[in-house]
């Protein structure tokens, strides 16, 4: 722990509540981050600017949340909750309408209320856990599940299969924390396996075809298949070192789709190679360690959980994109955290931080 | 909790590194491949000139509309756009669906051909619509003759499914257009030319960012024709729409001055693609304008072979210039009661062989052909070229028919017809029964008898530029008979004919030679369409149109140091002396106006 040994002493951090180490390995991302859309935007300044005015939303968030302490995060939580469902129950209602989903709101600014349900399931889970010492029994594990099931039903609705998909991850990782009996693991992942046919029929013909086409992109070379095979094409063309930098060929003509949404990790990959992409894994996980750091140091049982779970749930959501990216997984339309062109979603991932620095600052957070 | 990160970040990492570092030749074949994409060059099809290097086949700068299907995301919905905006045809729709179907990977469908200038205007403002469709420049094919060109130029035509099933890949490669008529098609291999390549850097829409050539596309040859521009011209307008043909041939060399089939069609359409509705009029009218009656037209000769005759007779010893007939208005074969009537019913009286062409007495060449017999007939007319294609370098020649006993045999399957009559022997004496001949037969003939036996080849190209060094390859005439040079007098007897046929006091054609200031030598035909009846008044004007006897001439001039031979022939216009002469004199005038030696006409007035 000698790295949250390092946060201590009487530097200006400790005294705005913020952790040193998350700081720095964030904003190296976010800097990192920008330089790559500048190249895969073609140094379009309309996206520059949204994407740092996006990013400012979420430092100031980051700042002001690192201040609430985490006695009153417990209560306000189940408000903050109620607040996120009302808001995707108005996105189904009077969300607005864009390539045969219904995602964004608009209420002054426009914004996915989705990707709040991030930070709210896990929340709201650690919230209905601190109380009890005992592992949840099977009513309590069945009430936990709702809460992660209306807010994931809510999104699929819309439809939004990979943010549910990862509002089910920070939930389940959170229930994990809370120390969920092995039995109901077992038996929810039994359940889950013969989900899957129901799921399957339940999908959209656009979900299956994309599930489909992961399966055998190469079948289908300009149809859903496409996005996928010049994603695998521009991070397996940028061999070692890449391409270099503002060299990307695969973004810059327009073969790579999506290059500043869902699939900007290839251009990692298309523009620094193998070592690019390693570095910019090793910055993701130095992220998730010190975020899992401070869980590990955390005191509260709601601190921990909420932070372990907010850890994992950013790593997870790198894994995924970068999975997709890949071709290990079926493209659903995932963010690259802090990278990708995905205001609400980068403005959670930064309020997420915050939360974490609150609970690193909190009076109980021992220093041993 | 550590491991499951440990080992989710384990796969990922060995992901990348397969991706990256395992498989990255490949990945980096499928990123140059994704840019660089192979295209064929067209090449420059060789133009067409005429004898005097006017041009008569150019090509113009043109677009025509293509699809990349792979690029279309809504075929349908794209091409009922297209339809809507009046830039497509609806009824090509489908057939454009199935081309899609069956093109090579990325391969582009030209949909449309020709865009006038509004077109692109209104493709371009709406481009957006239209997906992986695109404007392309091409070269088009353009014939300033236009209809008057059609038969003896030919015309191309985009290439069509037939054609890839005909021709290898990359014969056609990068090719847009194929010669299917004409000289476009008889000299298409050398026209063609041969594709280019070269690699061009496109974006994800097609776009091209960059081109390297490979290869130089290898331009096709140009021609030089033996037609004459003005007299092709001139030919097809003095036909002024009517059924027939004409074919002028320089009788020194074979060289086609003139090939015109009446009456005839645009080429021009044929280029940018017909829509279905014009080419089935084209297809159903009853002149038939896409049939080339120059070269593919049977028709039976009339009196325009009886000069050809008249010289056999001499040189076989059938007949001296001096001896006399009587001619009665008819003749009848012994021991039969049919009668072979002549054109005069009152009759020429006295005939010599001289009178006999001059005036076309049929009495005369009805006994003559009983006297020379099938086989005397069959070999003079052979002699002459007739029944077999003249050879010339034009595709779907007809051969015509010069009858004889075994041609009778294997063509006839009634018994009572297969045998060969004595009639069918005089009636092939004035050039009717089964004898059948092309007009471009029928030319090369007389411009045989111009040349006083030689015969040369027709052809309509003379010469090809060489596309790489652009020096000219002129080709030698090709002569493929000689026929009794040193009977000069004989030659002379039937030329002498053939000039008092048109200036002579009592000749056919006087009419016409009155007008005329120079002098030539002609023979006019009128063959019958059918069987006249035996007795019946014929009054032509009650005729149904169709029935009439066609009209022909046959003339060359100068007569002693001849340039041009012609035979024209006008279906359904009645005597020879009239619509035939009429235009053969006057393609004549047009002609040596601009080729003869000046002092010639001055000579022959």
């Amino acid at each position: 722990m000698n790295a949250v040994a390092a946060g201590q002493g009487a530097g200006v951090l400790p005294r705005l509540n913020l952790d040193g180490w998350l700081l720095v390995w964030v904003m190296l991302l976010i800097s990192g981050g920008l330089a790559i859309l500048f190249s895969a935007s073609g140094g379009s300044g309309d996206i520059m600017l949204f994407q740092v005015s996006r990013l400012l939303i979420g430092i100031g968030l980051m700042l002001v949340l690192a201040q609430i302490s985490p006695r009153f995060m417990i209560r306000a939580t189940p408000w903050a909750y109620g607040a996120v469902m009302v808001l995707l129950v108005l996105v189904l209602l009077v969300g607005e309408e864009g390539g045969g989903a219904r995602r964004w709101l608009t209420l002054g600014v426009r914004f996915q209320p989705s990707e709040f349900a991030k930070l709210a399931a896990p929340l709201m889970l650690a919230c209905f856990f601190h109380g009890s010492r005992e592992r949840p029994d099977f009513l309590k594990t069945l009430a936990a599940l709702l809460l992660i099931a209306v807010p994931a039903g809510l999104v699929i609705s819309q439809p939004d299969l990979g943010t549910a998909v990862v509002i089910v991850c920070f939930g389940f990782i959170a229930l994990l924390l809370a120390g969920l009996n092995r039995k109901y693991i077992y038996g929810s992942a039994a359940l889950g396996m013969l989900a899957i046919p129901a799921l399957w029929v339940s999908l959209r013909d656009y979900q299956r075809e994309r599930i489909l086409s992961m399966l055998n992109p190469e079948s289908d070379p300009l149809g859903v298949g496409y996005h996928v095979i010049q994603s695998k094409i521009t991070i397996g063309s940028g061999g070692a070192f890449g391409k270099g930098f503002m060299d990307s060929s695969q973004a810059q003509f327009g073969f790579l789709p999506e290059p500043t949404t869902d699939f900007i990790f290839a251009v990692i990959g298309e523009e620094f190679g193998f070592v690019g992409v390693v570095v910019a894994m090793l910055l993701f996980i130095a992220i998730t360690v010190r975020m899992l750091q401070i869980a590990f140091a955390a005191q509260w049982r709601y601190s921990r959980i909420v932070a372990a779970s907010l850890a994992l749930g950013f790593f997870v959501s790198f894994a995924l994109n970068a999975a997709m990216t890949t071709g290990l997984l079926p493209v659903v339309g995932l963010p690259l955290p802090l990278v990708s062109v995905a205001g609400s979603a980068n403005v959670t991932f930064l309020a997420g931080f915050g939360i974490l620095m609150a609970i690193r600052s909190d009076r109980r957070y021992l220093a041993r | 909790m550590a491991f499951l990160l440990g080992l989710l970040s384990l796969a990922l990492l060995a992901r990348l590194g397969y991706l990256q570092l395992i498989q990255h030749g490949y990945y980096a074949r499928q990123a140059l491949g994704n840019q660089v994409q192979g295209r064929k060059v067209p090449p420059r099809r060789g133009i067409i000139l005429d004898r005097n290097g006017e041009v008569v086949v150019a090509n113009r700068a043109g677009f025509r509309l293509i699809l990349v299907p792979e690029q279309v995301d809504d075929m349908a919905g794209t091409l009922g756009r297209l339809a809507h905006s009046g830039i497509l045809k609806r009824e090509d729709q489908s057939e454009l669906v199935e081309s899609s179907r069956r093109s090579q990977p990325f391969e582009a469908i030209p949909i449309r051909t020709g865009l006038s200038d509004e077109l692109i205007a209104r493709f371009a403002v709406a481009r957006h619509q239209f997906t992986g469709v695109d404007i392309e420049g091409l070269l088009l094919r353009e014939y300033p003759l236009g209809a008057a060109g059609a038969h003896g130029l030919g015309y191309v035509s985009e290439v069509s499914a037939e054609d890839k099933e005909r021709l290898e890949p990359e014969e056609y490669a990068g090719i847009s257009h194929l010669g299917k008529t004409g000289v476009e098609s008889s000299y298409e291999d050398y026209l063609r030319g041969s594709a280019g390549s070269e690699r061009v850097v496109t974006n994800a829409h097609g776009r091209p960012l960059s081109r390297t050539r490979e290869r130089e596309p290898e331009p096709g040859a140009d021609l030089l024709l033996a037609i004459d521009r003005n007299l092709q011209a001139e030919a097809y307008a003095a036909m002024d729409s009517r059924r027939g043909a004409v074919v002028a041939i320089d009788p020194n060399d074979g060289g086609v001055l003139a090939l015109v089939s009446s009456p005839a069609f645009d080429p021009n359409d044929f280029v940018v693609g017909m829509d279905r509705e014009a080419f089935a009029e084209l297809s159903r009218n009853i002149d038939r304008p896409m049939f080339n009656r120059a070269v593919r037209g049977a028709y039976p000769p009339g009196s325009t072979i009886k000069p050809m005759l008249a010289f056999t007779a001499l040189t076989a010893g059938h007949r001296d210039a001096g001896h006399t007939i009587n001619c009665r208005g008819s003749f009848r074969l012994s021991g039969s009661s049919r009668l072979f009537r002549d054109w005069k019913r009152e009759g020429h009286g006295a005939m010599n062989l001289h009178d006999a062409i001059a005036q076309s007495c049929d009495v005369y060449f009805y006994q003559l052909a009983r006297e020379m017999n099938v086989e005397g007939l069959h070999e003079s007319l052979v002699q002459f070229g007739f029944g077999a294609p003249t050879g010339a370098d034009l595709i779907g020649e007809a051969a015509g028919i010069v009858p004889s006993r075994a041609w009778k045999r294997a063509n006839f399957s009634d018994p009572a017809q297969r045998r060969w009559f004595p009639g069918d022997t005089v009636v092939a004496g004035i050039g009717q029964g089964y004898l059948t001949v092309t007009p471009l037969q029928l030319a090369q003939a007389v411009a045989q008898l111009a040349m006083r036996g030689r015969r040369y080849k027709p052809r309509l190209v003379e010469a090809i530029r060489d596309p790489a060094g652009g020096s000219l390859v002129r080709m030698p005439p090709v002569q493929t008979g000689t026929l009794a040079p040193e009977a000069v007098e004989h030659w002379s007897t039937v030329v002498d004919s053939m000039v008092a046929v048109v200036h002579g006091p009592l000749g056919t054609a006087r009419e016409t030679g009155a007008g005329l200031d120079f002098r030539i030598a002609g023979k006019t035909g009128t063959s019958q369409v059918r069987a006249m009846p035996q007795d019946d008044e014929e009054i032509p004007e009650e005729v149904e149109e169709r029935f009439r006897d066609h009209s022909l001439f046959v003339a060359f001039a100068p007569v002693h140091d001849p340039v041009i031979a012609l035979a024209v022939i006008v279906e359904n216009a009645g005597s020879g002396s009239g619509a035939a002469a009429e235009v053969a004199s006057r393609l004549l005038e047009t002609y040596l106006a601009g080729n003869a030696p000046p002092d010639l006409v001055a000579r022959a007035q």
